[in-house]
């Protein structure tokens, strides 16, 4: 995925990160609720 | 006390807000560093008491290791060796009573208050341990030891939660390698992506594994029939297994994004380790850093106790002893519960089935033949499954309390 991405053009790489950040938001004003395992407490 | 996570608000504006303020203030970096590093640390701190706690844990272990190892240099016999000894045993029963380990009865006569606990407790540990057993190496290699250094190493709030555990050395060569490249338009956007990737992992794939997991688990706490549970289980387990990669591996992605903003690098922590065709090469591919840390810190001093006393006839069985011991205290490690207990003995009972069998083999098929057996496609494919299913069984106690149902089912 990371190599994928490194090798597309630049408009294609912002479309991309646009396209993850709007589902990333998404997901978390749509109330996704998840805890980080591993916590260090 | 602020929710310092790297859902959290703060964690997002302090991700994008660190690199700017490091690049700009690039000459007073390791200050500026140290600024936002104790903010953090102070804005997570839960009452007052633990300020104090907290400055006792992170401080102490530096001015201990100056001492120790001035008793190293001065002092002939075992008295450093005491010293040393009995700073770590110290370090460990305070540790312990931080975590307030459920299943420790003497901590429940104890008192205790949720209010001292800090964040990333058990990271500082593994840092400090680092530091004050490597600091006479680190002053013979000329290492740069300060104490804002230390600070910075310990209170980094870019693996503060949960790691990746870094060396000393590897923290202070990277923060201060000057022939770095300067940061250029794609790494800043591969890093955009990395930090993206990581919370689409953890908010998105991981949130999405952890429903299914959470209603499978639902389903066998309280289903009845041996083949429906067994069903249910595996189901519960699949899902539990995935859900812990993404969330751990999506973190780190977001962490290692973010540092790498502000011109640290961070260790992998991840490779593809469900693709491990043992569960010794699984180790080697999940949670890497902690997998060494262990290595270094408790399997290598405990089998040196060991084939040094009553195995020293019989090293191969003080290594499976060692690693039985070692994984079973990582275990303990990952949580307060007895499910982690389980977890512990679970992982270290495998680890031993894994190297008895390797060993096995390697008499049986002789070493050549051991690796041509075991570069068959169908071999491959068999250890990867029954690696993964282990592995999986296992996790199942991490998280969930899975001991709370096996005894709920046998009425216990």
């Amino acid at each position: 995925m990371m190599r994928l991405f490194d090798r597309l053009p630049v408009p294609v790489r912002l479309l991309w990160l646009s396209l993850e950040l709007a589902i990333v938001l998404f997901a978390i004003f749509m109330g996704t609720k998840t805890t980080i395992l591993y916590q260090g407490f | 006390m602020l929710n310092f996570s790297i859902g959290s608000l703060f964690f997002a504006v302090l991700l994008f807000i660190t690199p700017i303020v490091l690049r700009i203030g690039k000459k007073y970096r390791t200050g500026l560093f140290l600024i936002i590093n104790i903010a953090v640390f102070l804005l997570c701190l839960k009452s007052l008491p633990a300020l104090l706690i907290g400055a006792l844990w992170i401080l102490v272990p530096y001015f201990m290791a100056l001492l120790l190892q001035r008793a190293a240099e001065e002092t002939a016999g075992v008295l450093p060796r005491i010293l040393r000894n009995s700073f770590y045993l110290l370090m460990v029963a305070v540790f312990a009573y931080l975590m307030h380990y459920e299943w420790i009865p003497l901590f429940k006569i104890l008192p205790y208050s949720n209010a001292v606990k800090l964040l990333g407790l058990s990271y500082f540990l593994f840092r400090e341990i680092d530091f004050t057993m490597q600091y006479g190496y680190l002053k013979e290699v000329k290492v740069r030891i300060t104490l804002v250094d230390y600070l910075n190493y310990i209170l980094n709030f870019y693996t503060v939660m949960a790691g990746p555990i870094l060396r000393y050395e590897e923290f202070v060569t990277d923060f201060y390698d000057e022939t770095k490249p300067e940061m250029s338009g794609d790494m800043i956007l591969h890093d955009f992506h990395r930090i993206l990737f990581g919370y689409l992992k953890v908010y998105v794939i991981s949130a999405i594994l952890s429903v299914w997991a959470g209603y499978w688990f639902q389903r066998l706490s309280t289903g009845a029939g041996f083949f429906s549970l067994l069903a249910e289980f595996i189901l519960f387990a699949f899902f539990n297994s995935f859900y812990i990669y993404f969330n751990f591996s999506g973190y780190c992605d977001v962490v290692a994004g973010g540092a790498h903003l502000s011109g640290m690098t961070l260790r992998e922590n991840f490779d593809q380790p469900y693709f491990a065709v043992s569960l010794v090469e699984f180790w080697n591919r999940h949670h890497i850093t902690l997998s060494e840390w262990i290595r270094d810190y408790i399997y290598s001093p405990v089998i040196k106790v060991l084939i040094s006393g009553a195995f020293r006839k019989k090293i191969f069985a003080g290594q499976c002893v060692a690693l039985f011991i070692t994984f079973l205290i990582a275990g303990i490690w990952h949580g307060t519960n007895f499910n982690y207990v389980v977890y512990g003995l679970l992982q270290g009972l495998g680890i031993v089935i894994s190297t008895l069998r390797t060993s096995h083999m390697k008499k049986k098929l002789g070493k050549k033949g051991f690796k041509e057996f075991q570069a068959k496609k169908w071999v491959r494919i068999l250890e990867n499954c029954a690696t993964w299913a282990y592995i999986s069984a296992s996790f199942s106690f991490v998280g969930y309390d899975v001991c709370g149902v096996i005894l709920r089912g046998f009425d216990v």
